[in-house]
């Protein structure tokens, strides 16, 4: 999550069967999501509302909706630079290891297995 | 990609829920999980939240907090290495009832529910350890709830000093047991339902009575039979 290419944004196709794939959940307050230092412990997809990211207590950025947030990291155990609370009210889905596991495990036919690979291989490509 | 540590080599991993799990079924927990630091202060869940997995501990204590309608915050309990975290909303399908808080530099491992609920199914033994953590928990919660009800204020603090130097006593020499966690006069007020100024005064007369000595903001239990009386524990 080092730069804007790292905020994915997600088309309304994907956001719908990803949706199928999780529950809608709204927060109640606002929360901590993860810290600096931290990996995420679900990649996060905002449906509605905001995500503020954080560093040295100095907003960086704010998405809306239609990100995913911390899939990348939470998927290679890499630790994030900055600080993300949610902001009350907004909707997430989320996206758990399992869950993308399971994708994976259904081959390139199942629905979000290219993409989420694409997404996991561009960033391996940015790194090397 | 980077690895976390394995599970094999947590140090709480002998008192965890995955202690009879071997090579490749430990090894398949190593690729679920996600493996974080939290300074003292981070919050692992926040109360009225939706859970998602649950939080096993490998090192620190963790306070877990319920803030009433007054705002006021009390200590429900506090786990160390080896206790899990989540489980009792995550197997009850409601939001956090409470708020887990890092009360020092804490390391944590997460398990997302479908994992989690799929190794039960294929491992009674991570089941019966959950239930094993459930139940003593439970006999805990009922301990306190009774006390409230039975026990003055002295003994309600006595009690919870036996209780904090069973689960963080460090053998300090002869008879002298240091409590190794550090908590404030208010949270140790909250955790026996009494006012700040009555806990100190307690304190106070438990010092001149020789059953506890200070260390800066560590307490060493002195003299643990007289504290058990004072307890007034049913034996």
């Amino acid at each position: 999550m080092n730069t804007d290419k790292d905020y994915i944004k997600i088309s309304k196709e994907f956001i719908s069967i990803l949706k199928e794939l999780s529950h809608t959940h709204s927060y109640s307050s606002k929360t901590n999501l993860f810290y600096a230092g931290q990996t995420p412990i679900v990649a996060y997809l905002l449906l509605e509302g905001f995500i503020h990211l954080t560093k040295n207590k100095k907003t960086i950025s704010i998405l809306d909706a239609g990100t995913l947030l911390g899939f990348k990291e939470l998927m290679n155990n890499e630790q994030v630079d900055a600080d993300a609370y949610i902001v009350k009210d907004t909707k997430v889905c989320f996206l758990d290891k399992s869950t993308i596991y399971e994708i994976f495990a259904k081959g390139p036919n199942a629905p979000l297995y290219s993409y989420l690979k694409d997404l996991l291989q561009l960033r391996e490509k940015s790194t090397t | 990609m980077n690895s976390p540590t394995k599970c094999e080599n947590c140090i709480s991993n002998s008192s965890g829920i995955f202690c009879e799990l071997e090579g490749s079924q430990l090894s398949q927990v190593d690729g679920h999980k996600v493996l974080n630091k939290y300074k003292k202060g981070q919050t692992l869940f926040v109360q009225g939240n939706h859970p998602f997995g649950i939080f096993c501990i490998s090192k620190g204590n963790i306070k877990v907090t319920k803030v009433g309608a007054d705002g006021k915050e009390s200590i429900v309990r506090i786990c160390h290495g080896g206790d899990v975290l989540g489980h009792r909303s995550l197997f009850s399908d409601e939001n956090y009832t409470a708020t887990a808080t890092a009360m020092e530099d804490s390391e944590v491992c997460f398990i997302d529910k479908k994992f989690i609920l799929k190794t039960i199914e294929e491992k009674p033994s991570v089941a019966l350890n959950i239930i094993n953590k459930l139940s003593k928990e439970m006999g805990s919660a009922e301990t306190r709830l009774s006390s409230y009800h039975q026990k003055n204020v002295r003994e309600r603090l006595a009690e919870l000093l036996i209780v904090l130097s069973k689960s963080h006593g460090i053998n300090d020499g002869e008879s002298r047991t240091r409590i190794d966690i550090r908590l404030t006069r208010e949270e140790m007020a909250t955790m026996i339902g009494t006012a700040n100024e009555t806990l100190i005064r307690f304190m106070s007369e438990f010092k001149s009575e020789g059953i506890i000595e200070q260390d800066g903001k560590t307490i060493i239990v002195t003299d643990s039979e007289k504290l058990s009386q004072w307890a007034n524990l049913p034996f």
